[in-house]
């Protein structure tokens, strides 16, 4: 077993419990959960077992009710709202179900805007775009809104939105959940051949034809990982 | 019905659910409908309200008019229509007997004049108060009736008979405590005995506006109370006539009938007037003139608060806009189940009307405190002024009406927006929309922006000169100055009586504990009265066609010690000026600057009228009549030389001067009763009156400037907050990208700086113009006043901030985490 510092992502014991109108909702109770540099993990699981919110604990947007959590080697308990900030800004990438692409900017601003959040040079962020796109095949597109693309164009540049920061990893709730099945292939085979170029990625998904694109897949049942199976292409490879 | 009394239902039910907003609304809007309200009920009593008589809409009030016209003894207003007509409603005694007696068409034909101040003693005490001289059949064809004894009669109406006076509630309760004894008793007015003979009720007003009479005394009373101006003579015009029309009667019939008895008067006196005709106007609310003349600045203040009204529902559209936004799921989902377009508009606009009402009744609240303020105010530093401010179904119409308005003005817009929600794409199209309201409401706000900030800049001109004015060393000393007149001429003083019984008065008033010094002069300083006249400087080389004038003040030995004026040169008055002495005068420094420059002016003479003058010293400059008119050229009399019928005493004190009163009133009552105390008050008050304007327009302008400065804020407040509330998922998603708290709180305060820029922009030619225009206003201050201009934009930049805080704050406060979900 790998040293705990070693581990990408390394999840101890974690506990969430939403209260809402005097309501508490256990959405997650004690899950472990390791990802080494390089790795490719989904998360599978039905409808309301916990999936999102541990992906958002995971990205720095939730913090864990109970339980420890280390992302890249360091604590995350104690980070202030600006330190998170500039950690989701640099070390994770997002890509969400409903893209979350904002309709007033380009395509080419949608891609920069993470990159506004740091003092990046115009001539490096404009590098930057560029090889995102090209590397999704969206670079034609640059000036189109949003609203003017395809959904499966749409998951694109938000893929490229999530490689432009060069994050240390992508994560992806459902990013096939809103597209038809040829688009949503399109967007899985994307998602592997950056894994195969070395990308670490955590993809959420409840469709079975997917789950097998990632090396490990884990299985998510009323907030506590039930089973976790290694993918046989991983052992052939 | 049933449906809109549940929407109603529902609609409180929203209003409770967000008691902040509901707040914030219903204050603005009250403070906006409460300020209408109570200028319209001015204007109302002022200019729309009936008198409180018998059918007023039988009252004609009688004018003649005449393209030209040359009369000896005329007394009255006249007007002057554009085609060149001249209109009064001036008229002989004689002529008014005339219509009484044959003029076809009327009930009843009644005149009244106007008397004044007139001295009065009753129940051993004197004041002053107003008259109102009245035909005998006055309160027949006015209308009114007494609350206790009977009105003037025509049988009181006669040179033989008994002389009687009827008295106003009013006096009755301020005068005579309500003691109904004083029927029978017997009251003076200006030395003649009348005896009362009713009161009227409470309710009562005068035909005139703003009536001020309390004592109503018979025409026969005219060679007592109002010598100059005899019943007999066809050549004095001074009479006031109204008539009351028969129900059958037609006003062209009654109009044709007084033309003829008007020719026939004309004829047998000395007045011309080219093609005489008479006009009849409707007398229910008493001559129109005087309405007109009152009702000037309050229907600018009405434009005014009129327009911080429209601010008020501009805000009101702006929140609603952004209180939509969080209830447009709401509106999808009603949408969803089958509520029609018109359904939703009603749903919004019966919520919105729901939030009018309680914001007007509020304002209903609010407007009788304004009202009674504004009222104070002016009664404080005018004088009683008398209108029929009372609350009636005008009133509360308009504010009805207001309520009704601004839920069309500001609910609607809102409604529409509301209502265009598609249940099948619910926030999506939404967000659509936004862009080109959001648009709308920066519009509304930067136009908020600039009226308040020339608001705000005319105040601060206006509060700089009120303090410039406030500091002007008046040449004197005006702290601890008790002021006062007497009048000893109407008592029947004369020439030395008069200089003896001043004399005893001062000594008497000095020998009180806690007064220091005593000195009585012509008129008081800054008591806004001055006079002035010619004079000529003999034997020295002057143009004869310079018309020489000066200011000139009668005083007496004391005076300049005791107001702490000082002696530049020569001496003061003193008690061996009199009468048979060489006539002296003592000059200011500024009559020597212009007239005499460098040289020493004592022993020169100056000649008014028919004397010659010694100038025997010179003393300080001080304000005249006001502390804002230039300092002039003064010359100073010796009362013992020019013993005028009335005086001013100025007592100086150690002790507090109001504190003195009721010794000063025992002595002065000890020494002749028959002698009131007039125009009591201090100098301090008097240095206050004499900028009453200024601080009557600072304090108006300054009340609705930070009304409006809340508005604008409130106003900025919602847009930006409907913008935060709109962009949430944006915001969301933004921080997920890894925006910090302050990459999101920075653009929204930037906006709402540029908005405030824009404003200020937009509004700063027309500061700078409005600065100008002011010119004659402003005191002591440069016409563009750099130093008012930069507080008022930094006072609106450092407010707007603050309003865009909260929004901001809030923005930095988003959960990503729930954005997204909502997203
Ligand atoms: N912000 C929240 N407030 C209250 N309950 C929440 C919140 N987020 C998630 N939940 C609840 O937690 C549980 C897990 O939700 P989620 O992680 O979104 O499930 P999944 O993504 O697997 O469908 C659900 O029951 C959900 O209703
Ligand atoms: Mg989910």
């Amino acid at each position: 077993m790998t040293d705990s510092k070693d581990a990408l992502i390394n999840i101890e014991d974690i506990h969430k419990v939403f209260v809402t109108e005097e309501v508490e909702t256990h959405a997650l109770s004690g899950v472990h959960l390791k990802i080494q540099k390089g790795e490719y993990v989904s998360i599978a699981g039905p409808s309301g077992c916990g999936k999102s919110t541990l992906l958002s604990i995971m990205g720095l947007l939730d913090s864990p009710t109970k339980g420890d959590y280390w992302l890249n080697g360091s604590p995350a308990a104690e980070l202030s709202a600006s330190q998170r900030a500039r950690i989701r800004n640099r070390e994770v990438g997002f890509i969400f179900q409903s893209f979350n692409l904002i309709g007033d900017l380009t395509v080419y601003e949608n891609v920069e805007l993470p990159l506004t959040y740091r003092r990046m040079p115009k001539a490096e962020r404009k590098q930057r775009v560029q090889t995102a796109l090209e590397r999704v095949a969206m670079a034609h597109r640059m000036k189109h809104y949003p609203s003017q693309l395809s959904g499966g164009q749409q998951q694109r540049v938000a893929v490229a939105r999530a490689l432009a920061g060069t994050p240390a990893i992508l994560l992806a709730d459902e990013p096939t959940g809103n597209l038809d099945s040829a688009n949503g292939k399109a967007v899985m085979d994307l998602l592997a051949e950056l894994h195969q170029e070395g990308a670490t990625i955590c993809m959420v998904t409840h469709d079975e034809r997917y789950a097998h694109y990632a090396q490990r897949t884990v299985y998510l049942f009323d907030g506590r990982i039930v089973d976790e199976e290694q993918a046989a292409k991983e052992q052939i490879a | 019905m049933r449906t809109i009394w549940q929407d109603m239902r529902y609609g409180l039910r929203q209003l409770r659910k967000s008691p902040g907003f509901t707040a914030i609304a219903i204050v603005s809007l009250a403070l906006g409908i409460g300020a209408n309200t109570a200028i319209f009920s001015l204007i109302n009593g002022v200019l729309f309200k009936s008198l409180p008589v018998r059918d007023p809409h039988e009252l004609r009030v009688i004018n003649w008019a005449c393209f030209e016209y040359s009369l000896s003894h005329f007394s009255g207003a006249t007007n002057r229509s554009k085609s060149g007509q001249f209109s009064s409603g001036s008229f002989p005694y004689p002529t008014y007997c005339d219509f009484r007696d044959q003029a076809a068409g009327f009930s009843e034909v009644f005149a009244f004049s106007e008397l004044g101040s007139m001295t009065v003693v009753a129940q051993g005490m004197a004041f002053t108060a107003d008259g109102l001289m009245v035909s005998g059949n006055f309160f027949d064809g006015y209308g009114a009736q007494t609350l206790i004894g009977r009105p003037i009669l025509p049988r009181d109406d006669r040179h033989d008979a008994e002389p009687v006076a009827v008295i106003t509630y009013r006096a009755w309760e301020r005068r005579f405590g309500l003691n109904p004894n004083v029927l029978g008793q017997t009251v003076i007015l200006n030395k003649s005995g009348f005896t009362v003979v009713g009161i009227l009720p409470r309710q009562y007003a005068g035909p005139l506006a703003g009536d001020q009479a309390d004592f109503y005394v018979p025409m026969a009373a005219q060679p007592q109370l109002k010598s100059g101006y005899p019943l007999a003579s066809r050549n004095h015009w001074w009479l006031e006539i109204m008539g009351r029309l028969s129900p059958e009667a037609s006003d062209a019939q009654a109009r044709a009938s007084l033309e003829v008895l008007f020719d026939q008067t004309l004829a047998v006196s000395n007045s011309k007037l080219k093609e005489p005709s008479m006009l009849l106007e409707d007398g229910s609310r008493g001559p129109l003139m005087q309405r007109k003349w009152a009702a000037q600045p309050l229907l600018i203040l009405q434009g005014v608060v009129g327009l911080v009204l429209l601010i008020a529902c501009a805000n009101m559209a702006g929140m609603l806009l952004s209180r939509g936004t969080a209830r447009q799921h709401e509106m999808t989902v009603r949408a969803a189940i089958g509520a029609g377009r018109w359904r939703l508009i009603r749903q919004s606009l019966v919520e919105s009307l729901v939030l009018s009402l309680i914001a007007a009744a509020c304002g209903l609240i609010m407007s009788s405190w304004i009202k009674a303020g504004i009222m104070n105010f002016i009664t404080n530093s005018v004088g009683d002024i008398h209108f029929n401010m009372a609350l009636d179904a005008k009133v509360l119409l308009f504010t009805l009406g207001a309520a009704v308005a601004t839920t069309l003005l500001f609910g609607f817009l809102p409604a529409l927006r509301v209502s265009r929600v598609n249940p099948a794409t619910g926030l999506q199209t939404a967000r659509l929309q936004g862009a080109s309201r959001a648009r709308l409401c920066k519009v509304l706000v930067v136009t908020q922006v600039a009226l308040s900030l020339l608001l705000v800049a005319g105040t601060g001109l206006l509060v700089r000169t009120l303090v410039n004015l406030k500091n002007i060393d008046p040449g004197f000393d005006t702290e601890n100055l008790l002021v006062f007149r007497l009048n000893a001429g109407d008592a029947g003083y004369n020439g030395t009586e008069r200089i003896d019984y001043y004399e005893s008065v001062s000594r008497s008033i000095t020998a009180i504990p806690g007064v220091r010094d005593v000195a009585y002069s012509s008129t008081s300083l800054l008591a806004g009265r001055v006079s002035s006249s010619g004079f000529s400087l003999p034997g020295r080389p002057t143009n004869p066609d310079d018309d020489l004038q000066a200011n000139e003040l009668t005083v007496n030995e004391t005076f300049f010690s005791t107001m702490g004026i000082p002696m530049l040169r020569g001496r003061t008055f003193a008690g061996t000026d009199t009468q048979t002495s060489t006539k002296v005068m003592i000059i200011n420094d500024a009559f020597v600057h212009a007239f005499f420059s460098e040289e020493n002016p004592i022993g020169h003479y100056v000649k008014t009228g028919e004397n010659e003058y010694q100038i025997i010293g010179v003393c300080g400059n001080t304000k005249y009549d006001s502390v804002r008119s230039d300092i002039a050229p003064t010359m100073y009399h010796s009362y013992r030389q020019a013993p005028s019928g009335s005086v001013s005493f100025e007592v100086r004190t150690v002790l507090p001067e109001l504190s003195l009163v009721p010794a000063v009133r025992k002595v002065i009552s000890s020494l002749d009763e028959s002698i009131p105390i007039q125009e009591l008050t201090t100098q301090t008050d008097l240095f206050n009156r004499s900028i009453i304007m200024e601080r009557i327009s600072t304090t108006l302008c300054g009340s609705l400037a930070m009304l409006a400065v809340v508005l604008a804020c409130i106003g900025l407040y919602g847009l930006l907050a409907y913008h935060v509330a709109q962009r949430t998922g944006e915001i969301g998603i933004r921080m997920a990208l890894g925006a910090r708290p302050q990459d999101v709180a920075r653009p929204i305060l930037r906006q709402a700086l540029l908005l405030v820029a824009i404003g200020v922009a937009v509004a700063m030619p027309i500061t700078l113009a409005l600065s100008r225009a002011m010119r004659s206003v402003v005191y002591g201050i440069k016409p563009y006043d750099p130093l008012t201009i930069v507080c008022a934009v930094i006072l609106m930049i450092t407010v707007a901030t603050l309003a865009a805080w909260i929004p901001a704050r809030r923005a930095a406060k988003i959960d990503p985490m729930k954005a997204l979900r909502y997203e």
